[in-house]
């Protein structure tokens, strides 16, 4: 369903992706860790071009995925344009939840489809109170970003994310940013969707995630993927060991 | 207060209110298209259009108005360009202006937290639509009290194209005062004309404020 081969990425000198491989199936819970500086985000802002590689192939959903670059290293606009499908496909949940404070919570949700899809408002609004509901939040539909929690504002990111209906879902680091006594609500959303079928690729320092959880672990580090499989094998590893064992300190 | 003399130039004021409003409104629309280039030229990775934009900026931010109106007025023609009193009025306001259009434009652009533009392009907004969606209204609420200020700014040193022979307000009420040589009677109204048109500014501003409430976000 997803399929990276030989992907590079260089900041300047910094070469913070070399020559990643990744396959992920549909329905596939993938989660990858390691330690900062890895590559580990680099590699899942590739998948929806967020960062353009310098090199390497995508195919997601058996479709590939053709990117050229201007002399600043930046997607052409035309491509920018072209990308616009794929990106709907993927949907992104980020550190920072970013959402769009001028919206309401429900606004923030429908917005996705509205914009993008052409969904129509009544349509949009009935899907977007439906997920809001299915994560407890319906009750704050009308609030807006800046008077919910952390805790609260990755779970409605989460729904933004899903109102758009995407074949695959990239977390990157989503609890990172919370205080520790919230990160268990947004975690529990994320364990119902991977159990739910939905393809998944969790960028995450919650080694407790990894291991009951997902489906596959994939351990980077210095822009390579080291290691990788069932979390039961990977945590075996003494590499792994000693990365894990040094986080819960 | 001869109540005579301000029924009888009252007209007269009216008719240079009206050119008042349109050579400030014109200007500023012209101003606002020019100052939002001007701000997209320095934000450019281009070192020559950034360039432009900066020496542009620093050049008319540091001229007085005056200056400009009498360049583009009285030392054009001899350059073979000939300007109207109205057209060289707008050129020289909208030159003077939209270099503080642009700081207040590009602040705004600047403002917008990067997160939020990266969430509107994952979700495969195309980048007109990330202007349209995200970018403008939070740059809109960001730059509107700066910006209806500079409105006010201009519309009071409109005052100054009458000194090449524009119509407006002053024009009227300098004519009307060496005419009368009662004050009162024509620059005071004049003024009060000036405070009416100033204040529609403001309350639009205060109007607008009120609908486009901020939302901070945590």
């Amino acid at each position: 369903m997803i399929e990276v081969t030989g992907l590079n990425k260089s900041y300047g000198t910094t070469h913070v992706l070399k020559d990643v491989d990744l396959t992920v199936a549909r329905g596939e819970v993938v989660t990858i860790i390691g330690p900062s500086g890895a590559g580990k985000s680099s590699l899942l802002r590739c998948l929806n071009l967020l960062e353009v590689p310098d090199s390497g192939t995508l195919s997601i959903d058996g479709r590939d995925i053709v990117y050229t670059t201007n002399r600043h290293g930046r997607l052409t606009l035309r491509n920018q344009f072209a990308l616009t499908k794929l990106r709907s496909d993927v949907g992104m949940v980020f550190q920072g939840f970013n959402l769009w404070p001028q919206h309401t919570v429900i606004k923030n949700v429908m917005e996705g489809p509205m914009v993008v899809k052409g969904v129509s408002r009544d349509d949009a609004k009935k899907r977007a109170i439906e997920i809001l509901d299915s994560v407890g939040l319906a009750d704050k539909s009308n609030a807006y970003p800046g008077d919910l929690s952390g805790g609260q504002q990755q779970r409605v990111a989460i729904c933004r994310a899903l109102a758009m209906d995407p074949t695959v879902l990239l977390f990157d680091e989503p609890t990172s940013a919370l205080d520790p006594e919230l990160v268990g609500e947004v975690l529990d959303i994320m364990t119902a969707l991977a159990t739910g079928g939905t393809t998944m690729i969790v960028v995450t320092h919650e080694m407790k995630f990894a291991r009951e959880v997902s489906d596959r672990v994939v351990f980077m580090e210095a822009g390579r993927i080291v290691e990788q499989g069932p979390p039961s094998e990977v945590f075996e590893k003494e590499r792994i060991k000693a990365f894990a064992s040094g986080l819960s300190h | 207060m001869n109540p005579d003399i301000v029924t009888q130039y009252l007209p007269y004021f009216a008719q240079g209110a009206l050119v008042t409003i349109r050579i400030v409104f014109t200007s500023i629309i012209l101003a606002t298209i020019l100052g939002y280039l001007v701000a997209l030229m320095r934000r450019s990775r281009n070192k020559l259009v950034s360039g432009i934009a900066a020496t542009y900026v620093w050049v008319f931010r540091g001229l007085p108005l005056l200056l400009s109106l009498f360049f583009f007025y009285y030392a054009l023609p001899q350059f073979g360009i000939q300007f109207d009193a109205f057209t060289a009025g707008v050129v020289a306001m909208t030159l003077n202006s939209a270099p503080f259009f642009s700081e207040i434009i590009r602040a705004g652009l600047n403002a917008v937290p990067k997160g939020q533009l990266e969430a509107a392009t994952a979700i495969g907004m195309n980048p007109v639509q990330v202007a349209l969606r995200v970018t403008l209204p939070q740059t809109v609420r960001l730059m509107l009290p700066p910006y209806i200020n500079n409105c006010v700014i201009m519309l009071k040193e409109s005052a100054q194209v009458a000194v090449i022979t524009v119509p407006d307000l002053m024009f009227q009420a300098q004519r009307a005062y060496n005419a009368t040589f009662s004050p009162l009677e024509t620059l005071g109204i004049a003024g009060i004309f000036y405070l009416a048109l100033t204040s529609i500014v403001m309350t639009i501003q205060v109007v607008v404020e009120r609908r486009l409430r901020v939302h901070p976000i945590r």
